[in-house]
C-alpha cells in the first residue's frame, strides 16, 4: 500500500474504487474550466431526475493562483478528482471513508474531520451544503450536497465529492514541494509542470491583453446567446466556459473593479441559467433515457413540462 | 437522533431548541419536576427526560357551556342548545352548574380526566419536537423532501426500555446509537434510556457538550503544566472546537522558529482562523507568542505523532506561503505598492486605489486644519494617509485580507516610518463596528474620516445608496463609523463641512458629471440617518434628539451636548415657560413670513414693549457656545416676548408697523432655529 503513491498511482486507485461502486469513468473537458464542477459532466448532468454516477480527473485553472512555479503550493491549474452520486447514497461519508482506505488511509491512524463548509458558485447560480473534509488538519475533500444548479433546485440531490489530488499526494509522498511530487515513476511532478506554471502565470499577469480579452468575453457571450436561441445547449455552455475563464483572466490581471466584477459574473450566470432550463427540458422531451425505471421516467416528462400559457 | 456532522455553532443553539420543547411538553401536561438533560456533538442531537411519571395526574375538566339565557327557559327548563352541550361532551345536565362570567350567567359543566400514560404521550408529542426544529440553513438529500441542517442517519427513541415509533424519512427509530465514527464500529444498543450517557462513554463519545469542554480545558491546563507555556483558549474557539470533536485528545505541534519574525496576527490568523489551533505563549510575558500550538483531535492517543506531524506539515505549508509573500512584499518600498495601485479600479469611473488614496489625503489634510493640528502633527497625519492604503496591494494582504492595515503598519515600522505612523497605518480602520475602540493617536483620525468619507463620496456618486437590507459596501458602517469617531472623541467638526469636503476632493479630481448639490443632500442625510440612531443607541428621547437634529446646527458634538442639556432641563417649569414664549414667536413668523432680508426698523417702534424686544433680540448672540448659554439667552428672551405679546397687536392694520413687528419675530425665529427647532419638544403631561 505504501509503494504506489504516485500521483497516478492515486488516480488510478480512485478510478478503481469508484468503477467498482457504479460510477463511469469520464474524462476531462476539452474547454478550460476553474473546476471539476464546471464540467457539463457535474453542472449540466446534476440537473433533473436522471441517475447519473460519474467520475473524473479535472484539470482545473485559477489563473489567479499562478505563481510563476515558484510557490511550493500554489497552482495556475491544479488536479481535481471529481465524483458525482445522483441521488446521493445514504451511506455516501461511509463510501467516501472506504476510497480514503484504499488509498491507505486508515481513519484510525489519522483525524479525519468533517468541517462545514458551503459551497457557492454565483456565476453558475449554485450552491450546496457540506464540508471540506481535514486530515490532520489538511483539507483533502470538498465534499456537498447539491441544492441549486443554474438555479434549479436540484431534485434528486446529488453528492459531490471533490479531492485535490495534489494535496492527498504530498501527504501520501511527505513532501513538501508540490513540484518535487512524483507524478508517474520516475517522472517529478515539476518536470511536467513548472514550465506551464511559469508560463502560464507570466501570460497571465504581464502579457495577457486585456482589452482583447473584454472583446472576447462579449464575443463569447453573443456566441453563447445564439447557441441557446438555437436551442443548442452544448455548444452554449462551451461558451459559457469560455466567458467564464476569460473573466478569471481579466479577474486575476486586477483589470476589474469591485462593481464591474459583479456585473461581469451577474452577466455569466444569465447564460448559466437559460443554458440549465434549456437542458432539463431538452433530457426532458428525450423521456429522460437514463433513467432505469422508465414510469418513473414517464411521470417526470409530464411533473416537469413546461405549463401551458393560459389564454 | 444522529445525523451527518452539524456545523459547529449551530448544535448548541439546536440543543437549546429541542429542550425548551421538552419542558414546555412537561408543562403543558402537567407531568411535574421533570429535569431535562440535553446532549450534542456534531453527529447527535439528544434529550434524557428524567424522574418522568409513568401517568399523567388525573384532572378535572372544566366546560364552558352556553349562556343560560339560552340553556333554560324561562320556566327553568333545559333547552334544546343545553341538551346539545351535554350529549357533546357525555355529561349529565343535571350536575351542571351556573357561574357568572363579565355579569353574565353560563352553564358550566365538570369532568374527570383521566390521566395519559407518559409513553403514550411522548409518542404523540416528540415527533414535533424534531419537526419544530429551525436552522438558518437547511438541505435536501438523496430523493427526499424533508429540509434539515444536514442528513438524518438514525434515530432513538426510548420510553424507558420500550421503543417508541418515530420516522424522518427512510430512518426509523429504534434502540440502537451509534459510538464515535472510528473508535466504535458496531451500532450500541440501549437497553434503557437511563444508559444513554454512559454507553456512549463506552462507544468514545462524550456526549455532554460541558464535560467535553471542560475535558479539553483539562487537558490543555495538564500540557500548559508539562511544557510551561500558557495556551491562549478563547472562548468562541473553544466552544468550536468542543463542537467539531465527540472524543478530544489535545496535542502540541511545533512551527519553525524562523517562522515567528512574521507579524503575530498573522501567525495567530493563520493557527486559530484558518487551522482552529489554540495559540500558546510564553507562561511569564503574556504577549509573546511561541512557536507552538495545540490542537483537539477527534480520537484516542493512537498515532499521535502522525497526527501531530500531518498538522505541523500543514501549518508549515501555511507559514511558508506567508512568510513567501512577507519576504516578497519587503522587496519592495510602499511607493512600489501605491504605484500598483494605479493599475487597480477601486470603483469603475471614479479612478484606481492610487487615486482614492491621493483623495483620502487631501481630505486629511483639510480636516487636519480644521482640527488646529500643529504644522507637526499635520505632517504626520499626512503621512499616515499617504500610507494608509499600500497594503492593500501587497501579497500578504492580498492573501490575509483580515490583516489589511496590520501589515501595512508592520512594514512600515519595518521601514523606521515613526511609531505614530505605522500605528496610524493600522488604526485608521477603527472602528470596525459599533462599540469598538476609536484610533489612539488623534493624527489618525482624520484619516479615519477622509477615508469613510471619501468612500460615502463615491459610492453614492455611483448611485450606489443602501436601501432596505441591501448595503454591499457596509456604508452604513461607514457613517456610523464617522459619528462614532465625532462624537466618541469629541471632534467639533460639522458633518455639513465634512460632506462638502469631500464631494469637492472628488469632483476635482475625477471631474464625473455629477449634481453635486444632490449629492451632498444625501451624503448629509444618510449622515444624520446614522446620527439619529447613534443618538437614541445612547438613550436620548425622539423629541430631544429630533429638535437638535431639525436645528440649522450640523455639528454632532454641539447635537449631542445640546440633547443631552434638553433632557436634563426638559421637566423644569421654568424652561416650558422660556420655551413657549420663544415659540410664540417662532410661530407667529412662520404662519406670516416676510422676504428673509427684511430688516427690522427700530425708528418705527411706538410702544415701549418693542423697544425693550428690539434691545434683547440685537443683542442675541450668533454664536453659541455652550448648551447653557443658549438656555441664558432663551431666559432673557421670555419675559421681553411675553410683554411684546401682552401689550401690543402684533397683527397691525397698518402695514409696516405689522411688518415691523413680525420682523422681530422672524429675527427671533431664524435665531432659535439656527441652533435647534424647539417645536419638536415635547414636555411631561403634554
Amino acid at each position: 500500500m505504501t509503494k504506489a503513491n504516485s500521483l497516478q498511482d492515486l488516480t488510478l486507485t480512485l478510478h478503481r474504487f469508484w468503477t467498482e461502486h457504479g460510477c463511469l469513468i469520464a474524462n476531462p473537458y476539452d474547454v478550460e474550466t476553474g473546476a471539476g464542477t464546471m464540467n457539463p459532466m457535474t453542472t449540466l448532468r446534476t440537473l433533473g431526475p436522471e441517475e447519473w454516477n460519474a467520475a473524473y480527473v479535472e484539470p482545473s485553472r485559477r489563473p489567479v493562483d499562478g505563481r510563476y512555479g515558484e510557490n511550493p503550493n500554489r497552482l495556475y491549474q491544479h488536479h481535481q478528482y471529481q465524483v458525482i452520486l445522483k441521488p446521493s447514497p445514504d451511506d455516501v461519508q461511509a463510501l467516501y471513508l472506504n476510497s480514503l482506505q484504499t488509498l491507505g488511509i486508515n481513519p484510525l491512524d489519522h483525524d479525519i474531520r468533517f468541517v462545514e463548509d458551503n459551497w457557492e458558485a454565483p456565476t453558475i447560480g449554485a450552491w450546496g451544503l457540506g464540508w471540506e473534509v481535514w486530515l490532520d488538519g489538511m483539507e483533502v475533500t470538498q465534499f456537498t450536497y447539491f441544492q441549486q444548479v443554474g438555479g434549479i433546485e436540484c431534485h434528486p440531490v446529488s453528492a459531490e465529492l471533490t479531492y485535490g489530488l495534489e494535496r492527498l499526494a504530498m501527504y501520501r509522498q511527505g513532501v513538501e514541494n508540490v513540484f518535487d511530487l512524483e507524478f508517474a515513476p520516475g517522472v517529478s511532478y515539476g518536470a511536467v509542470f513548472q514550465q506551464p506554471e511559469f508560463e502560464h502565470s507570466k501570460y497571465t499577469f504581464e502579457v495577457a491583453d486585456t482589452e482583447q480579452l473584454v472583446r472576447w468575453f462579449n464575443d463569447y457571450e453573443t456566441e453563447a446567446g445564439r447557441a441557446l436561441d438555437a436551442e443548442l445547449v452544448f455548444p452554449a455552455y462551451d461558451y459559457i466556459l469560455k466567458c467564464s475563464h476569460t473573466f478569471n483572466q481579466l479577474d486575476a490581471s486586477g483589470a476589474i473593479s469591485v462593481s464591474a466584477r459583479a456585473s461581469y459574473i451577474g452577466r455569466v450566470r444569465t447564460l448559466a441559467l437559460q443554458a440549465a432550463k434549456l437542458f432539463l427540458e431538452s433530457r426532458r422531451r428525450l423521456g429522460f433515457p437514463l433513467m432505469k425505471d422508465r414510469a418513473a421516467a414517464a411521470r417526470w416528462v409530464d411533473a416537469l413540462a413546461p405549463k401551458a400559457k393560459m389564454p | 437522533m444522529g445525523l451527518e456532522e452539524v456545523p459547529a455553532q449551530m448544535i448548541q443553539p439546536a440543543a437549546e431548541q429541542l429542550r425548551q420543547c421538552a419542558l414546555q411538553f412537561c408543562k403543558n401536561h402537567q407531568l411535574g419536576e421533570v429535569q431535562v438533560r440535553s446532549f450534542s456533538t456534531p453527529r447527535r442531537l439528544a434529550l434524557v427526560l428524567e424522574n418522568l411519571p409513568d401517568q399523567q395526574p388525573n384532572r378535572t375538566k372544566e366546560l364552558k357551556g352556553p349562556p343560560l339565557v339560552i340553556a333554560q327557559t324561562p320556566e327553568g327548563e333545559w333547552t334544546k342548545a343545553a341538551e346539545g352541550f351535554a350529549r357533546k361532551h357525555g355529561i349529565d345536565l343535571d350536575a351542571a352548574e351556573i357561574r357568572k362570567i363579565g355579569g353574565k350567567a353560563y352553564l358550566f359543566v365538570s369532568r374527570n380526566v383521566a390521566g395519559q400514560s407518559t409513553g403514550s404521550l411522548l409518542k404523540d408529542n416528540a415527533p414535533n419536537w424534531l419537526q419544530q426544529l429551525s436552522f438558518p440553513k437547511n438541505m435536501r438529500w438523496g430523493s427526499y423532501r424533508t429540509r434539515l441542517i444536514r442528513p438524518v442517519r438514525w434515530l432513538v427513541f426510548l420510553w424507558n426500555g420500550t421503543v417508541l415509533p418515530l420516522s424522518v424519512e427512510n430512518v426509523q427509530s429504534s434502540r440502537e446509537t451509534r459510538g464515535h465514527r472510528f473508535l466504535c464500529e458496531t451500532p450500541v444498543a440501549l437497553n434503557h434510556a437511563k444508559e444513554y450517557e454512559a454507553a456512549l462513554e463506552q462507544a468514545h463519545v462524550v456526549a455532554d457538550p460541558d464535560k467535553r469542554k471542560q475535558r479539553i480545558l483539562d487537558q490543555i491546563r495538564e500540557l500548559e503544566g508539562v511544557q510551561g507555556f500558557r495556551v491562549e483558549t478563547e472562548v468562541e474557539l473553544l466552544d468550536e472546537v468542543t463542537n467539531l470533536v465527540e472524543w478530544p485528545t489535545a496535542l502540541v505541534g511545533e512551527f519553525d522558529e524562523r517562522f515567528l519574525e512574521l507579524p503575530p496576527e498573522a501567525l495567530v490568523t493563520s493557527m486559530a482562523v484558518h487551522q482552529r489551533y489554540f495559540p500558546v505563549y510564553d507562561a511569564r510575558q503574556s504577549n509573546l507568542l511561541l512557536n507552538r500550538f495545540v490542537t483537539v483531535r477527534n480520537g484516542d492517543e493512537r498515532s499521535l505523532t502522525t497526527v501531530q506531524q500531518g498538522n505541523e506539515r500543514v501549518l508549515r505549508a501555511r507559514l511558508s506561503d506567508a512568510q513567501f509573500f512577507f519576504n516578497e512584499d519587503r522587496k519592495h518600498a510602499p511607493e512600489y505598492f501605491l504605484a500598483k495601485g494605479g493599475q487597480a479600479v477601486f470603483f469603475q469611473g471614479r479612478g484606481s486605489q492610487q487615486d482614492r488614496g491621493f483623495r483620502i489625503q487631501q481630505l486629511t489634510e483639510r480636516i487636519a486644519e480644521q482640527l488646529d493640528f500643529s504644522p507637526e502633527q499635520r505632517q504626520q497625519a499626512s503621512r499616515i494617509a499617504e500610507l494608509c492604503k499600500f497594503d492593500l496591494q501587497t501579497q500578504m494582504v492580498y492573501e490575509f485580507p483580515e490583516l489589511q492595515g496590520v501589515m501595512g503598519g508592520h512594514y512600515a515600522r519595518l521601514l523606521e516610518e515613526p511609531e505614530v505612523v505605522c500605528r496610524g497605518i493600522r488604526e485608521h480602520y477603527l472602528p470596525g463596528y459599533a462599540g469598538d475602540a476609536l484610533p489612539q493617536n488623534l493624527q489618525t483620525v482624520p484619516v479615519a474620516l477622509a477615508d469613510r468619507l471619501d468612500q460615502l463620496a463615491v459610492a453614492f456618486s455611483l448611485g450606489m445608496i443602501p436601501s432596505g437590507s441591501a448595503d454591499p459596501f457596509a456604508l452604513r458602517r461607514a457613517a456610523q463609523g464617522v459619528m462614532q469617531l465625532l462624537l466618541g472623541l469629541q471632534l467639533e467638526l460639522c458633518s455639513q463641512d465634512l460632506v462638502a469636503a469631500a464631494v469637492e476632493v472628488l469632483t476635482k479630481q475625477q471631474n464625473p458629471d455629477l449634481e453635486t448639490v444632490k449629492l451632498h443632500q444625501q451624503l448629509a442625510g444618510f449622515l444624520l440617518q446614522r446620527q439619529r440612531w447613534q443618538l437614541r443607541e445612547q438613550g436620548l428621547a425622539h423629541d430631544v434628539v429630533e429638535a437638535v437634529l431639525k436645528g440649522e446646527q450640523t455639528q454632532p458634538l454641539w447635537q449631542l451636548r445640546m440633547a443631552q442639556y434638553l433632557e436634563s432641563v426638559q421637566s423644569q417649569p421654568s424652561f416650558k415657560l422660556q420655551v413657549e414664549a420663544v415659540l410664540r414667536a417662532v410661530n407667529l413668523s412662520q404662519k406670516n413670513p416676510l422676504p428673509p432680508e427684511f430688516a427690522v426698523n427700530p425708528e418705527r417702534f411706538a410702544h415701549k414693549a418693542e423697544h425693550a424686544l428690539h434691545v434683547v433680540v440685537a443683542a442675541l448672540p450668533d454664536h453659541i457656545t455652550s448648551p447653557e448659554s443658549f438656555m441664558e439667552t432663551l431666559a432673557q428672551l421670555e419675559v421681553p416676548i411675553t410683554r411684546f405679546f401682552t401689550e401690543i397687536l402684533v397683527m397691525d392694520e397698518n402695514p409696516e408697523t405689522r411688518h415691523n413687528r413680525l420682523g422681530l419675530c422672524q429675527w427671533i425665529s431664524a435665531w432659535s432655529l439656527q441652533h435647534l427647532d424647539l417645536r419638536e419638544l415635547v414636555f411631561p403631561g403634554e
